[in-house]
């Protein structure tokens, strides 16, 4: 499955014409970022191999990161030194295809920390606090204070597309912008939520994630804020000052609190009272020296709303590259210096490059921009095209691509609504929006965060997971182009590999189609197309690295491991459901919609041929109840496998952790350290949500 | 001990044949396949849940095993109580027993084996192993991908057996069933 993709042996460090050995050896630690232009310079690994997308893509990455430690190293923070070998670390993993994979899940981590790091830094620069000590460090990468599941007893968390699909309601719902019913337009409490009437940016980011069952108020561990207030003295009975702390929150970040920004008791200046004081107490603090860098990755996280509190929550990762946005995305901009900007989320994204137009979950083809079009089982594969992404799609139809603007989904003032009649503002979705040039004088900055729990999470735009039909990475396309599509060559017509007909821009189910040859007719004959993958290579990732992780952590420690199914085509349960629906349940076979990609006909002329043929499917596929047209499966986020002789023994977490295998139960909770999570009512099911 | 073993064989005991639960399959054609951790095949009458012509359960039809059991091709029925595997065998018609209708499909229930007891369909997926109110029951219960096969008697589960289709379907499991399978 990774092809050529081995053949790069060199990694990151070669590409970027750093021996792996010697910056593993020290001997050239800065080399990385010491040189970029002779960096940019190498887009090909050593030995004049081209060099992949994929590894184009990291280099980027690695390039930034490098900058911001390399920034946070020139101010002086002695923790630039281990993020900069966790980095090069990293680049030292990506050596394979799975290597890059692994490289980039590194860089997540030295990432979060940087973060951690940037905002330490800045505190005590702004402050002039002592430096903390080693273990006064690592308690500030300690684990998140705020999860979804520490939302215990709240809605469970579906995570993204729920986030954006739970804020779009507002759209009709909220007709006005403002603060008024804030006090519990974003709360935990279902009962209110009927009633919001009026909300503002930030507010609708929260009520989002409160809606997906966050909470919004649960304290972030590693640092502390401090403001003065007025307090009795109940000795005295006089008004006295003292000095109070309090540790940001998910909220707090997100709607910007400028007393977050107060990190030492001897500088923490009078809580303000009126809205006045409000407004200058954030002026103040938004101006105070070391917040904000010479470019946004270099910002103070506190600074940039939800993306900076995905971080220091560690509930996710910042997108640093505005081309890498997508749907469900959590937006903030920021005046450099100032407390002024606006929170959206990103609501759909217009992109040109590669997509599979026809399967479930196809992004929505506006124009073939005149690339090479396959007909693939599962659809069209454009080479480029201009389509649109929205919460509907599935990452694993978007290839290689470039975003041109993106729409946003937000509450605004009613001179920022697209309705020029709507005189209250409200919640809208704003089509077409591009990002400021942060490059540009005045202009506000741009950070995006994006939910672990989104789908789209460890998507890389150069190492996609759709790729050209029959190359050997292709996720969406395992199949053969073309010919897979119809029944074995001895019993197919050739015009059955072909769609059976025109496949719609919005993809899915097409016209309902005329047999053109007996044989694309239904029957036992399609029974052994589409056939489901035993290849944990087949599934989708990240949890196919994560499967395959947690695989072979159980084969190193003596287990054994007999995969059973992996990838169920989505055109398989199409062929079975309508089976049972036409020869169990009575549905018309002239009514059945096509699967794009399917080229059956179900109709046979006569209704007694019909349910005879779609009988003779039940049996070939010996079917006892209606099978579901989805599921983790189908998503390639799922694996069926016996799992035997691990019990008793001794097996690694995903951290790495020594654990003794004492039941099943215990191996249910390793695998879920690996994102691998165990659906106990199937002994054999296991998928990334454990459904 | 002599006399025991008179006293036995003047009663007209011999070899009394195991007894044991099993998951049936009918495959659509008459054909039924039996899944059971018993490795050698279940001697005597099997008394087994088959469909009827609109493919609802039936009990119960009365098979023979046949020859040897195979581990079987594709997902593998496995054994949620003791972990023992799972052996699929073939079988044929009893004398004198029902014929399933030609048309009714495939097909999944249970059925016991070495047992003198009669096997009672409260429901298609309860059955008891005798008349009494204490009688061991049966239950059968369908998940996200395969059938349970539950033996409960005096209050504990006694046999779990659990046969995955290699699909994704609606769960429908009673309460009581469900409990079962999420106590293994």
């Amino acid at each position: 499955m990774l092809g050529p993709l081995k053949e790069n042996t060199m990694g990151l460090l070669g590409a970027l014409g750093l021996a792996p050995a010697a910056a593993m050896q020290g001997k050239a630690p800065t080399a990385p970022f010491a040189k970029p232009a002779a960096s940019s310079d190498a887009p090909a690994a050593a030995g004049g191999t081209p060099q992949l997308p994929e590894m184009q893509a990291l280099v980027t990455r690695f390039r930034n990161t490098m900058a911001r430690i390399k920034t946070l190293e020139a101010a002086g923070s002695p923790q630039a030194a281990a993020l900069k070998r966790s980095a090069i670390d990293a680049g030292n993993m990506s050596t394979s295809a799975t290597g890059i994979v692994r490289a980039n899940a590194a860089l997540d981590k030295v990432e979060a920390e940087l973060a951690t790091a940037q905002a330490s830094w800045a505190r005590q620069s702004a402050g002039g606090v002592p430096q903390q000590s080693a273990q006064q460090q690592s308690a500030a990468t300690s684990p998140p204070a705020t999860q979804p599941s520490a939302a215990a007893g709240k809605p469970e968390f579906k995570g993204y597309p729920s986030t954006l699909a739970r804020a779009e309601k507002l759209v009709t719902q909220v007709k006005k912008y403002g603060f008024k019913e804030g006090a519990h337009a974003t709360t935990m409490d279902e009962a209110d939520r009927g009633d919001v009437q009026e909300i503002w940016c930030s507010g609708l980011s929260n009520w989002s994630l409160a809606e997906a069952g966050y909470n919004l108020d649960q304290k972030i561990d590693g640092s502390s804020c401090f403001v003065k207030e007025q307090k009795l003295d109940k000795k005295t009975g006089k008004m006295v000052e003292v000095t109070v702390s309090h540790k940001p929150s998910l909220r707090s970040l997100i709607e910007g609190g400028a007393d977050n920004l107060y990190d030492s008791a001897d500088d923490a200046p009078p809580k303000p009272k009126t809205d006045e004081e409000w407004a200058e107490f954030s002026r103040k603090a938004y101006a105070r020296p070391g917040l904000f860098g010479k470019t946004p990755a270099e910002d103070d996280p506190r600074v940039k709303g939800a993306a900076g509190a995905f971080v220091l929550a560690k509930i996710g990762t910042e997108i640093l590259d505005l081309q890498d946005v997508k749907p469900g995305d959590f937006a903030q901009t920021r005046v450099v210096g100032a407390p002024d900007g606006h929170a959206f989320q990103i609501h759909a994204c217009t992109c040109e490059g590669e997509c599979l137009i026809g399967s479930s979950g196809s992004p929505e083809l506006l124009k073939d921009l005149g690339g090479e079009v396959i007909a693939t089982p599962e659809g069209q594969w454009y080479a480029k095209a201009s389509f649109k992404i929205d919460g509907n799609t599935s990452p694993l139809n978007v290839g290689m691509h470039t975003v041109v603007n993106s729409d946003w989904l937000e509450s605004n003032l009613a001179s920022r609504m697209e309705d020029k009649n709507d005189k209250d503002g409200g919640v809208q979705v704003r089509h077409g929006a591009a990002f400021e040039d942060p490059t540009k004088k005045g202009a506000k900055r741009t950070y995006v965060g994006r939910l672990s729990s989104s789908s789209w999470a460890g998507y890389v735009r150069g190492n996609a997971p759709l790729k050209r039909p029959g190359s050997e990475r292709a996720v969406a396309a395992p199949q053969a182009p073309a010919a897979a599509a119809a029944p074995s060559s001895s019993t197919a017509p050739a015009t059955a590999a072909a769609p059976a007909a025109p496949t719609p821009p919005d993809g899915g189910a097409v016209a309902v189609p005329v047999a053109t040859d007996p044989k694309q007719l239904s029957g036992a004959h399609w029974v052994a197309q589409f056939p489901t993958s035993r290849s944990s290579g087949d599934l989708a990732s990240p949890f196919k690295d994560n499967a395959e992780a947690f695989i072979a952590a159980i084969e190193a420690a003596g287990g054994e491991v007999d995969i059973a199914a992996t990838l169920r085509p989505p055109q398989r349960a199409y062929l079975m459901h309508w089976a049972w629906m036409i020869g169990k349940l009575g549905a018309e076979p002239t009514k059945v919609l096509a699967q794009a990609g399917v080229g059956i006909v179900w109709n046979h002329g006569d209704d007694a041929a019909s349910v005879t043929a779609a009988k003779a499917m039940i049996a070939g596929y010996q079917l006892v109840h209606k099978p579901s047209l989805g599921s983790r499966h189908i998503k390639g986020k799922a694996i069926d496998m016996d799992i035997t002789g691990i019990v008793g023994k001794t097996m690694k977490d995903q951290k790495g952790n020594d654990v003794e295998i004492s039941s099943v139960q215990v191996l249910y909770s390793v695998g879920a350290s690996y994102g691998v999570r165990k659906l106990v009512s199937d002994p054999p099911h296991w998928s990334d949500t454990g459904g | 001990m002599r006399a025991l073993l008179l006293a036995v064989a003047a009663a007209g005991c011999s070899h009394v044949a195991p007894a044991g639960e099993a998951i049936v399959r009918w495959d659509g054609e008459g054909k039924a396949w039996l899944y059971t951790t018993a490795a050698s095949a279940p001697a005597g009458t099997v008394q087994a849940q088959y469909p009827g012509a609109d493919g609802k359960a039936r009990c119960c039809a009365a098979l023979k095993a046949v020859g040897n059991g195979t581990r079987g091709e594709g997902p593998r029925a496995s054994d949620q109580v003791r972990t023992e595997k799972v052996w699929m065998y073939a079988t044929e018609r009893a004398a004198g027993a029902v014929v399933v209708a030609p048309d009714a499909g495939p097909f999944v229930g249970a059925a016991v084996f070495g047992t003198n007891a009669v096997l009672h369909q409260r429901t298609p997926t309860d059955l008891s192993l005798g008349e009494y109110e204490s009688a061991p029951q049966l239950l059968t219960c369908v998940t996200q991908e395969g059938v349970h096969l539950l033996k409960e008697e005096g209050g504990a589960k006694r046999t779990h057996l659990y046969l995955p289709f290699g699909y994704e379907v609606k769960p429908a499991c009673s309460k009581r069933a469900m409990a079962l399978v999420k106590g293994s």
